[in-house]
């Protein structure tokens, strides 16, 4: 039967039905999440984590990511073509949410989950314009003193920290469902240990992204 | 009147277009009944709480000991069996509402014929008639078959679909129930010859990738049905069959 179907299918094999259309949206919407854009994640803080070590030890490790070979080319298809379409189909997802109250563990998470990938979507557009953008449109350096400057205004630095906090739940979370939707933690134990490893994940870097934060606002 | 008594408050429509209301209505109260048995108290005597007599409260129910799904409604905001909730332990005054993701026929009638649909796009069937005999099927492991008769205990109640945040009027996700039953037949050596015309439903729109992650499923199935797992295996099968197809067709 197989091979009777591979026969059948070059005559559709040029273009690809409405639904085979709609299950390749999906899946490469779970799977961008984590490649590139978790993977970048993890990147990104750990680059920054060097502002633990002083100033000019992040300004000096994070150089070679502001000189890379192909910068524009690299940074559209790593990061922004990928945010862009994992944030705009994940709106597209919310849309077909009807939350409701039962109340288990994982409906709440099922919430927290739309409510951070909305929250992540806001801020990455805020960070990535007030930095990238404006290196690009006018030539501003994100230098330590402007991150400084950043992190002592009260209102950005909410807005970092609740932005970092939500970026980091919807990549943990984002991890335990990916395992279930690709059909990698099947039973019901074996998503248990999977989801209190990412909440393991989730406490960790959520220390992490809120210590790289705090330590920006340490004079010059 | 005798003393206890057990106030409904029911959510009541006297068609499928007519606007909803409550009525409340007043039973005597028996440790034993249960809330299709106090319903049929009602159709016994239809006068609600202000002494007026009304239409009985239409409702559905056939087994009453909750293996045929027909009694689902949502009882003080959750779903279940109606023939199963005692009202020893229900509180009053109780709400008793139909199940909100399918079309009301009248009172708490519901038209759950979408779930009937959904099994038939993903053919969760297993196709035996034909024109001549086909002789005995293969063979089943023991655990196989044990295994197996966790999802054949689906009723298609629809409480998994009640539940689900995903299965709603601006989404076609089929829900878990129908995932379950894809699963249930491809546990089947006969049942897997059909696998991949079930596959290729399950990875159509409404299919097993509309799932949201929320496994209000498995919380609420009354058959403790491992819906998640189903969802999950399924899951895996689409991905291999997706990788397969890739590169081989």
């Amino acid at each position: 039967m197989a091979e009777a179907e591979a026969v059948a299918a070059p005559a559709s094999a040029a273009g690809m039905t409405a639904d085979e259309r709609h299950w390749l949206l999906r899946r490469l919407h779970s799977l961008s999440g984590i490649i590139p854009i978790g993977g970048f994640l993890f990147f990104h803080f750990f680059e920054n984590a060097f502002v633990l070590k002083g100033g000019a030890m992040w300004w000096k490790e994070t150089e070679f990511t502001r000189n890379l070979p192909f910068q524009i080319a690299v940074e559209a298809f790593v990061l922004w073509i990928p945010i862009l379409y994992h944030a705009i189909y994940g709106l597209v997802i919310t849309a077909t949410a009807q939350p409701n109250d039962y109340p288990y563990e994982r409906n709440y998470q099922y919430t927290l989950q739309r409510i951070t990938g909305i929250l992540a979507f806001l801020f990455i557009g805020f960070h990535v314009i007030s930095t990238r953008g404006l290196y690009y449109a006018a030539g501003i350096e994100t230098n330590y003193l402007r991150m400084h400057n950043f992190m002592m205004n009260p209102l950005i630095l909410t807005t970092y920290l609740v932005g970092v906090l939500a970026c980091v739940y919807h990549l943990t979370n984002g991890i335990f469902t990916f395992t279930i939707t690709w059909g990698i933690a099947v039973g019901p134990r074996a998503q248990t240990l999977v989801n209190r490893a990412c909440v393991a994940l989730f406490i960790i870097m959520a220390i992490a992204g809120v210590a790289i934060l705090l330590a920006f606002r340490a004079p010059a | 009147m005798p003393e206890k008594t057990q106030v409904l408050r029911i959510k009541r429509q006297e068609s499928a277009k007519s606007e909803p209301y409550y009525e409340e209505f007043e039973v005597p109260y028996l440790p034993h009944h249960n809330v299709v048995s106090m319903l049929m108290e009602i159709r016994r005597n239809p006068v609600n709480r202000q002494g007026k007599r009304v239409a009985p409260v239409v409702f559905n129910a056939n087994c009453l000991e909750e293996v045929c799904g027909a009694c689902t409604m949502v009882i003080n905001g959750r779903v279940r069996q109606a023939c199963s909730q005692l009202a020893n332990g229900l509180g009053g005054p109780a709400t008793v509402e139909p199940m909100t993701k399918f079309p009301v026929v009248r009172d708490l009638w519901v038209d759950r014929a979408k779930m009937f649909d959904d099994l038939k796009k993903a053919r969760a069937w297993i196709p035996i008639d034909g024109t001549y005999d086909l002789g005995p099927g293969p063979r089943v492991a023991p655990d196989v078959q044990e295994f197996a008769y966790l999802f054949s205990r689906c009723m298609t109640c629809g409480c998994c679909l009640e539940a689900c945040p995903q299965f709603n009027s601006h989404s076609k996700f089929m829900g878990a129930s129908v995932i379950g039953q894809v699963y249930l037949m491809s546990q089947h050596p006969t049942g897997k010859m059909n696998l991949t015309e079930r596959l290729d439903a399950m990875m159509a729109e409404g299919g097993v990738a509309d799932c949201g992650n929320a496994q209000n499923c498995v919380e609420v199935c009354p058959k403790d049905i491992p819906l998640t797992t189903a969802i999950a295996a399924v899951g895996r099968q689409t991905t291999i069959k997706w990788l397969r197809d890739l590169f081989m067709k």
